[in-house]
């Protein structure tokens, strides 16, 4: 009697289910993922326990690097192009529509308008290059606050001011912004901080 | 599952000259490489946890300079006034700043024993609690970390009365004092 044998078993495996998985998960990242614009400046915050999450649009951010720089940058790009239209208004600087397609495309940046126009004509892959000077804040001529409040009070009224600082940076450069916006009127602050866990 | 039934039924012995049936099973393995690949990028690409914000309201600025500021009634023992200074150094008093003297003005740190622990125990021996308030005073030499620590503080400790003013001159010199000096 001949042993019986288990039927072999070719080792291919039916691939089409873990195809769909993959792909399936794959189609749920690409939608969800929200790529993030070039920042000119690396920033790392403070955490807090807060919970109130920052909203996606209608946000104007002041960063503050560690060595006391500030950068301006507004989350809803549509709105730039009108931004440095009143801006370069104000101070007298020409802008082609040129710039402005290029000023859109900054997620924040950190150069008076005087050397803005020079900047938005480089090539986007000499623009990373640029050591930012940051935007001029002095109590005498604060370009920072003029940034600040035409977009909050022309552009976009309903608008959120948040101050994104480095857990190095100085108080005294938080200071002076506080100080140059509560010139303005503008007293209401974000700061945006990491998560942290409450304590029990 | 991804093979196509190619077999035809039927016509056995017309004797046709039939090309090999070949089996329509295609292998999905590099698909799914491909698949788990992009998977991994995207993965690694996607930012989930979305930075916090906190709230900070500061008191407008007084137009008219000949005004005399408003001034409330606030008795010293309901009050903390919090001096951050460098090197993550914070001190705390309960005086005003004319009566404080080196010995008042004590040092702590920003841990759980630390400042926390000062600022409840100062509640609870406040005359009134509900205007209990807390003056924070950054100095110069204080970061921005220290500040938001301290507005975090107040969140934890469920102090809702506090307001961040500059120090005054007497406080500056007595922290100098203080600062010279190595921490304990």
């Amino acid at each position: 009697m001949p042993a019986v044998k288990p039927k072999r078993k070719s080792p291919v495996m039916d691939m089409t289910a873990m195809c769909d998985v993959a792909f399936l998960l794959l189609s749920f990242f690409i939608m969800t993922t929200q790529f993030k614009g070039q920042e000119s400046v690396t920033i790392d915050t403070p955490s807090s326990i807060s919970q109130t999450k920052i909203p996606e649009t209608g946000v104007a951010t002041i960063s503050i690097d560690p060595k006391g720089k500030y950068y301006f940058g507004i989350a809803d790009a549509k709105q730039r192009g009108e931004l440095l239209q009143r801006m370069a208004q104000k101070y007298g600087v020409s802008v082609t529509t040129t710039d402005m397609k290029s000023f859109e495309k900054l997620s924040d940046f950190g150069i008076s308008i005087a050397g803005l126009k020079q900047y938005l004509n480089l090539p986007p892959e000499d623009q990373i290059n640029v050591v930012m000077a940051g935007i001029p804040n002095d109590s005498t001529k604060s370009e920072l606050g003029d940034w600040v409040s035409t977009y909050l009070k022309e552009v976009n009224p309903s608008a959120k001011l948040a101050i994104r600082g480095d857990a190095s940076t100085n108080y005294p450069a938080v200071k002076q912004v506080l100080n140059e916006l509560g010139k303005r009127d503008i007293n209401k602050f974000q700061l945006i901080t990491g998560v942290e866990n409450a304590p029990n | 599952m991804a093979e196509i039934d190619t077999s035809s039924g039927g016509g056995k012995g017309d004797g046709k000259v039939r090309a090999k049936k070949q089996s329509a099973r295609v292998d999905m393995t590099p698909m799914v490489d491909l698949g788990f690949l992009l998977i991994t990028f995207f993965v690694f690409t996607t930012t989930f946890s979305k930075p916090n914000m906190m709230k900070l309201n500061m008191p407008e600025k007084e137009k008219d300079e000949n005004k005399p500021p408003e001034t409330a009634e606030i008795k010293e023992s309901n009050t903390i006034t919090i001096i951050m200074g460098k090197d993550n150094r914070v001190f705390y008093h309960q005086k005003s700043s004319k009566n404080l003297t080196p010995e008042l003005l004590s040092e702590t740190d920003y841990s759980k024993d630390g400042i926390r622990t000062a600022i409840l125990k100062a509640r609870v021996n406040a005359i009134d609690q509900t205007k209990f308030t807390v003056v924070i005073k950054p100095t110069d030499d204080a970061t921005y970390k220290n500040t938001v620590d301290i507005l975090d503080e107040m969140s934890i400790t469920k102090s809702e009365l506090y307001a961040i003013v500059d120090p005054s001159k007497e406080e500056l010199d007595i922290y100098k004092q203080k600062s010279a000096a190595p921490k304990q």
